[in-house]
C-alpha cells in the first residue's frame, strides 16, 4: 500500500515538471502539441502515458484521441488514482484548443489542482506510513507477549 | 502520368490533416480528379466540394460527384468543420494564432487553408476567429518548369526586377516557387543567391524547419517573417542577389523594397491584379513602380489558364508608358491598348 502511495506522489511530482515544461513551451515557443510531447520525451523521463501519447501522435493519431487513450490505459499503472485520471482527461481536452492566453489559464487551473493533489497525497502517505509503523510495532509487541 | 501521381500525392498530403470522415470522402474521389483539384471547400450545412479551377464537384450520396448539389444530402455539420479546423491547426490552435488572425493556416507541404467564421475583435482589430463556418483548403503545387517561359522571355538580358500580376489562382505562387528554384539552380548561368521571404509559408512550405518544396541549393528562406521585416533582414545579413516575395502591397513592403533597391538587390514579387486596368487602379502601384524595383511586369492569364503569360510590360514600352500615364493621372483612364487613354 505504501508503495502505491509513494508512486502516486512521484507521479504527481513528475506531472508538475511536465506541466511546467508544457506551459513554458506554449508561452515562449508555441510548439504544436505532437512536437512538444516529442521534446518532453527527449528532455527527461516523463510518465509512461506521455511517452505512449507521443508515440501515437507520431503515428498520426489526432492528439485528443491519443491523449485520452493513453490516460485511460496508462495513468493507473503510473500511480494516478481515479481523480488524477479525471483531471488529466479534462486538461487534455483543453490542450491545443485555444490561443496562448487560454492555454495558460487551463495550465494554471491544472497546476492548482496538482498542488492540492500533491499535498493530499503526501499527507496521506505520511498518515498511512505512521499507521503502518504503529500497526507493525503493535503486532510485534503482541507477538512477543504471546511467545512469552 | 508521373505528374498526375505527384499531384494526387499532394492532394493526399493536404487532406491528411482533415478529420477521418472528411478524409475518407475525399480519398474516394477518382485519382484523375484529385490530381486536378485546386481547392477543397468545407462549409457548415453545405456539402463538401472540390474545385479544379474549371469545374466544381459536390461530394454527396455515398461519395459520388455531382456538378449541381443535391438539396440537404450529406451536408457538413458544425462539428465536422470544428474537427477539421483543429486538425489543420495540428490540435494546437495557439501555434497558429497569428495566422488565424489573418484568416488562414499554412499546413505541412505549404497548403493553405483559408478560414471563415465570426471575428473576435478588440479595439477595432481582429484578434481571433470563433465559430469557424467554412474552410477553403488550397492545394499547393510545385510544378518544375512553371517559370521557364517567363525566365526565357524576361531574363534574356540577365536578371532584372519583375512584378508578376495575376488574378487569384492564376499561378503566381507556383511561378515564384519555380523561379526561386531556377535562379538558385543557375538558370541564368551562375547560381544566384536567392532569399525568399515566405510570410505565409506558401512558397517553401517549411514544416518543422525543413522545406517541403525544392527551392534550390542557393536559397535562403525567411519563413513567417512579415515581408517588410524579412526583406530588411535579408538585405542586412544574407547579401542576396535577388529577393522573392508573394503578394506585396503595403506601405511597409514598399519602404523595405526601396531600401533593398538602394542596396543593389533585385526583387521578384507578385501582386493581385486580374488585368492591367485593375493594376493601374491600385493605389500602391505607383509608389511601387517609383522605387525602380520592377522594370518589368508580367500579367498572367486568369484561373482558367494558370501560369500562362498574358502580357509582358517592359519599362519604356507602349503599354508600360500607358500604365505610367494612367497612374500619374489617377489610375482611372488606362485602356491597355498601348497608348494613353
Amino acid at each position: 500500500m505504501l508503495h502505491k502511495l509513494s508512486s502516486r506522489v512521484r507521479f504527481i511530482e513528475t506531472m508538475q515538471w511536465v506541466l511546467a515544461e508544457v506551459k513554458a513551451d506554449i508561452r515562449y515557443q508555441a510548439t504544436p502539441m505532437a512536437e512538444l510531447l516529442c521534446k518532453l520525451c527527449r528532455k527527461g523521463t516523463p510518465p509512461e502515458l506521455i511517452i505512449r501519447c507521443e508515440e501515437a501522435c507520431s503515428k498520426g493519431t489526432p492528439f485528443p484521441e491519443a491523449w485520452s487513450t493513453a490516460v485511460k490505459a496508462y495513468a493507473k499503472p503510473c500511480g494516478a488514482n481515479a481523480a488524477d485520471s479525471e483531471q488529466l482527461l479534462i486538461w487534455g481536452k483543453s490542450l491545443g484548443t485555444t490561443d496562448i492566453e487560454g492555454q495558460m489559464s487551463c495550465c494554471e487551473l491544472y497546476e492548482a489542482q496538482l498542488r492540492t493533489s500533491l499535498q493530499a497525497a503526501r499527507e496521506n502517505r505520511e498518515k498511512k506510513s505512521r499507521m503502518c509503523m504503529t500497526l507493525g510495532v503493535s503486532a510485534g509487541l503482541a507477538l512477543v507477549l504471546v511467545i512469552l | 502520368m508521373k505528374t498526375q501521381i505527384e499531384r494526387a500525392a499532394r492532394f493526399e498530403e493536404a487532406v491528411k490533416t482533415l478529420s477521418p470522415k472528411i478524409r475518407a470522402m475525399l480519398m474516394a474521389v477518382p485519382t484523375e480528379i484529385r490530381a486536378r483539384t485546386q481547392e477543397i471547400r468545407l462549409r457548415t450545412n453545405s456539402p463538401l466540394s472540390i474545385n479544379t479551377g474549371k469545374e466544381t464537384y459536390f461530394i454527396q450520396n455515398k461519395n459520388m460527384l455531382f456538378k449541381t448539389p443535391l438539396m440537404g444530402v450529406d451536408c457538413l455539420s458544425r462539428e465536422d468543420i470544428e474537427e477539421c479546423f483543429l486538425g489543420l491547426c495540428e490540435y494546437s490552435v495557439y501555434s497558429h494564432q497569428e495566422d488565424i488572425k489573418n484568416g488562414f493556416i499554412t499546413i505541412k507541404g505549404g497548403h493553405r487553408a483559408g478560414i471563415c467564421g465570426t471575428a473576435v475583435t478588440a479595439e477595432g482589430k481582429v484578434v481571433g476567429v470563433r465559430n469557424v463556418s467554412s474552410i477553403n483548403l488550397r492545394i499547393a503545387r510545385q510544378i518544375n518548369g512553371a517559370a521557364e517561359a517567363i525566365c526565357k522571355e524576361v531574363f534574356f538580358n540577365g536578371l532584372s526586377g519583375l512584378l508578376i500580376a495575376g488574378a487569384p489562382s492564376s499561378g503566381k505562387t507556383t511561378i515564384l516557387r519555380d523561379m526561386a528554384r531556377q535562379l538558385s539552380g543557375g538558370c541564368l548561368g551562375e547560381p544566384l543567391r536567392v532569399a525568399v521571404v515566405d510570410e505565409r509559408g506558401e512558397l517553401a512550405g517549411v514544416y518543422r524547419g525543413s522545406s517541403a518544396n525544392n527551392l534550390g541549393y542557393c536559397c535562403d528562406i525567411l519563413n513567417g517573417y512579415p515581408k517588410s521585416e524579412g526583406i530588411m533582414q535579408a538585405v542586412r545579413s544574407l547579401s542576396p542577389d535577388v529577393i522573392l516575395c508573394d503578394e506585396i502591397g503595403s506601405k511597409e513592403d514598399i519602404e523595405a523594397i526601396e531600401m533593398g533597391v538602394n542596396s543593389g538587390v533585385s526583387f521578384i514579387a507578385s501582386i493581385h491584379a486580374a488585368s492591367l486596368k485593375e493594376l493601374a487602379r491600385k493605389i500602391q502601384i505607383k509608389r511601387l513602380l517609383e522605387t525602380g524595383a520592377f522594370p518589368k511586369i508580367v500579367l498572367l492569364g486568369g484561373r482558367d489558364n494558370p501560369g500562362e503569360i498574358n502580357k509582358i510590360l517592359t519599362e519604356g514600352d507602349g503599354d508600360a508608358q500607358s500604365l505610367w500615364f494612367s497612374l500619374n493621372s489617377g489610375g482611372n483612364n488606362f485602356d491597355g491598348s498601348g497608348g494613353a487613354a
